[in-house]
C-alpha cells in the first residue's frame, strides 16, 4: 500500500495511505506534483501543512478514514445519479464526532477542511455553525462565539435600522 | 513559504472575531433565509463587512450565474422602497423610516449593500405620479451613485424621469425594469417627446452590463427600443420578457458595435416571424441562448434561422416551446443552412416522449451538434396522462430506457451526460434531476 507522510504545523507526522489522502483535493494535488517531479516512483511523498496543527490534522484524517468509502459528493446537491441516491445527510457518526467540540475547534476544522479541500467535512462543520446562528438573537450569537461588539456611537443602531429596512419591504 | 506561498509563521486565526472573510461568507451560504443572515451584520464590524459583501454577492449571482429560464417573479433585491400610494399618503411613516435610516446625509451611502428595489404600483392620480417622481428624483440624486444594481417596478414613468434615472445611477451594473400600467399614455408621451426617443450617446451608465426588461401584462415597444438602442453596444446579458421585441436590424439599432459584447440572451414570449428572421446584420458572440415560449405558436423555421445566427459561438442552448409550426420543407432548409455549431456543449429541450417539439428539434439539429457533451431533457414525461408527483424508481427506469431507445449516445458521439428533469420536479438550476453517464 502506497503511503504518504503528512506533517502538521507543529511537527507531528501522520503516515496515511495515498488512497485515503487523495480524498483531500489539496493532498491529491501535492501527491501528484511529487510524483511528476520525483525520479523514484517508489519514493514516499512528504507533505507539510503549515497552517494546521496536529490536533486538528488528526481530526481531519479521522473524518476521512470514516468516510473513505463514501461516494464523492457532486457539485450540485440536487443531482442524483442513475445508480441511486447519494448519501447527502449527516450521519450519526458525524454528529458524535462533532458533539464534544467547542466552537473554537470547529472553526479550526472549517479552516482545515477548506484548506485541504475536503468538501464533506466543510459541509458538516458549516452546518453546525449555521445551527448556532439560525433563530438566535445578536446577543446569543455573540455569547456562543465569544465575540464582543466593537461598534462605536450609533453604528449598531444604524445597522439595526438597515436590517429592518431589508426585511420590512 | 510552503508550496502555496503561505507564510508558515502566520498562525491560523483561533478566534471567531478573526475568521477569514471567505469562510464567514461560506457559512452564510448555509443560511438561506435573509432574516437569519441579517443579525450576523450586527455582531461586529468584521462580520458586518463580510456579510455585506456576501449579501451583495448573493444578489449579484441572480445576474452573473446562468439560469436559462426567466424567473416569473421579479429579481429579488433588498432593501426596497415602496413608493405606492398608500406609502405616499402615510408620508410620516416614509419619513420616519427613510429619514432615520436612509436619507442621513448627502454623501453617506445609506445602503447595507449596493442594491435597491424600488416599486411603485399603482398610481391613478397624475398629481400623485408627480409626487412619486419627485421623491424618486430626490432620493436618487443623493444616493443613486452608490447603486450597483437596481430594480424598478413602476406603473408608468415619463421619458424625462427615465432619462434622469439613468443619469443618476452612473455605477449601475445590473438593471431590471418593469413598467406595467398606462401603456397608451406612456406610448404617446415617449412618441411625442422627440428629444427623448433618441438615446443619449455616450450612455449615462457606461458600466451597465446586465439588463432585464419585464413588461408584465402590457407592452411598451418604444421604451424597449429606446433603452436597447442606448445600451446595445455595452450589454453582456439581456433578458426580455415580453412580446414586442424590435427586430435585430440596423434600422432599429443603428449604433456601431451594437450587441458586440452580448454573451447571454434570454427571450420569453417572443417573437413574430419578422423578429425571428432578423439578426443576420450583426456580428454575434452569444454563448448562452434561452428561448421560452409558453402559449403562442412559434414558426419553427424562423426559430431555426434565428438560432443559426449564433452558430459560431453558441455553447448553451435552451429551448422551451409549447407549440410550433413545422418547417414546410426541412430538407431544403437543412441543405441551405448547413452551419454547424462547433462550440455547442449543452442543449436543453422540452417536450420529451409524446410531444413533437423534441422530435422536431432532434431531426433538425442533431446532425449539426457533433460536439454536444450534455443533453438536458426537460419536462420528462412519456405520456400525456403520466404525472410524476414523486421521485421514484419507476421514473428512473423509464428515463434510462427512453435514453437508450432514442439512441442519444450514438447521435451525439461526444455526449458524456444526459440530465433528465421530470415534469413538475425540476428545471436546470433548481429542483431534482437524474443524470446518466456514458458507459462505453
Amino acid at each position: 500500500m502506497a503511503l504518504v507522510r503528512v506533517i502538521s504545523s507543529d511537527g507531528a507526522a501522520f503516515l496515511v495511505s495515498q488512497r485515503l489522502a487523495k480524498r483531500s483535493g489539496k493532498l491529491k494535488t501535492e501527491i501528484e506534483t511529487f510524483r511528476k517531479s520525483s525520479d523514484n516512483s517508489e519514493a514516499q511523498p512528504e507533505i507539510r501543512i503549515v497552517t494546521i496543527r496536529a490536533e486538528i490534522l488528526r481530526l481531519v484524517l479521522q473524518w476521512l478514514q470514516q468516510h473513505q468509502n463514501d461516494p464523492v459528493l457532486p457539485a450540485n446537491q440536487n443531482e442524483q445519479d442513475g445508480r441511486g441516491d447519494a448519501e447527502m445527510g449527516q450521519s450519526q457518526w458525524d454528529r458524535d464526532f462533532l458533539a464534544p467540540m467547542d466552537l473554537g475547534i470547529v472553526m479550526e476544522l472549517i479552516l482545515a477542511a477548506n484548506h485541504l479541500e475536503v468538501k464533506g467535512l466543510l459541509d458538516i462543520t458549516c452546518k453546525l455553525v449555521e445551527s448556532k446562528i439560525t433563530g438566535r438573537t445578536v446577543d446569543e450569537i455573540r455569547t456562543a462565539f465569544k465575540l464582543k461588539s466593537d461598534f462605536k456611537g450609533n453604528e449598531e443602531e444604524q445597522t439595526r435600522l438597515e436590517n429592518r429596512w431589508c426585511v420590512e419591504n | 513559504m510552503d508550496s502555496n506561498g503561505i507564510n508558515p509563521c502566520r498562525a491560523s486565526p483561533t478566534r471567531w472575531a478573526e475568521i477569514p472573510a471567505e469562510l464567514l461568507d461560506k457559512i452564510s451560504e448555509y443560511l438561506p433565509k435573509l432574516s437569519d443572515v441579517l443579525p450576523m451584520r450586527m455582531v461586529s464590524k468584521h462580520w458586518n463587512s463580510v456579510i455585506n459583501s456576501a449579501l451583495e454577492h448573493r444578489i449579484m449571482q441572480q445576474w452573473t450565474v446562468w439560469l436559462p429560464f426567466i424567473k416569473l417573479s421579479n429579481i429579488s433585491h433588498y432593501p426596497a422602497i415602496d413608493l405606492s400610494p398608500q406609502m405616499i399618503y402615510t408620508w410620516k411613516k416614509v419619513d420616519a423610516d427613510y429619514g432615520s435610516c436612509l436619507i442621513r446625509e448627502k454623501d453617506v451611502n445609506p445602503f447595507p449593500n449596493n442594491f435597491l428595489n424600488i416599486h411603485c404600483i399603482p398610481s391613478l392620480l397624475y398629481s400623485l405620479q408627480n409626487r412619486i417622481e419627485e421623491k424618486l428624483n430626490g432620493f436618487l440624486a443623493w444616493h443613486g451613485n452608490n447603486l450597483v444594481s437596481l430594480t424598478l417596478v413602476l406603473t408608468e414613468i415619463s421619458p424625462d424621469r427615465f432619462q434622469k434615472t439613468l443619469e443618476q445611477v452612473p455605477n449601475l451594473r445590473a438593471f431590471s425594469i418593469a413598467v406595467m400600467g398606462k401603456v397608451r399614455d406612456l406610448h404617446e408621451r415617449v412618441k411625442n417627446t422627440e428629444s427623448r426617443t433618441e438615446p443619449l450617446q455616450p450612455s449615462p451608465c457606461s458600466k451597465l452590463e446586465y439588463l432585464r426588461i419585464c413588461q408584465g401584462t402590457s407592452v411598451n415597444c418604444e421604451l424597449i427600443q429606446w433603452l436597447l438602442k442606448l445600451l446595445a453596444p455595452q450589454l453582456k446579458s439581456l433578458e426580455i420578457d415580453g412580446n414586442e421585441l424590435p427586430p435585430f436590424d440596423q434600422e432599429h439599432y443603428p449604433v456601431a458595435g451594437s450587441f458586440q459584447k452580448l454573451k447571454w440572451l434570454k427571450i420569453r414570449y417572443p417573437p413574430n416571424l419578422n423578429f425571428l428572421r432578423s439578426g443576420s446584420a450583426f456580428r454575434w458572440s452569444i454563448t448562452n441562448l434561452s428561448i421560452q415560449v409558453l402559449g403562442p405558436v412559434v414558426p419553427m423555421q424562423g426559430l431555426l434561422e434565428f438560432i443559426d445566427n449564433f452558430s459560431g459561438s453558441l455553447s448553451n442552448l435552451y429551448l422551451y416551446i409549447e407549440k410550433f409550426v413545422h418547417v414546410e420543407k426541412p430538407e431544403e432548409f437543412l441543405a441551405k443552412k448547413a452551419s454547424c455549431f462547433p462550440k455547442l456543449l449543452t442543449l436543453a429541450v422540452n417536450g420529451v416522449g409524446f410531444r413533437p417539439v423534441f422530435q422536431f428539434v432532434k431531426t433538425n439539429f442533431t446532425p449539426r451538434f457533433r460536439n454536444l457533451k450534455t443533453l438536458q431533457l426537460l419536462d420528462f414525461q412519456l405520456g400525456p396522462s403520466i404525472h410524476y408527483g414523486t421521485w421514484s424508481e419507476m421514473l428512473k427506469k423509464e428515463a434510462i430506457q427512453y435514453c437508450e431507445h432514442e439512441g442519444f449516445w450514438k447521435s451525439f458521439p461526444k455526449l458524456q451526460k444526459i440530465e433528465v428533469y421530470p415534469i413538475q420536479l425540476g428545471m436546470p438550476g433548481k429542483g431534482k434531476f437524474y443524470y446518466l453517464q456514458r458507459t462505453n
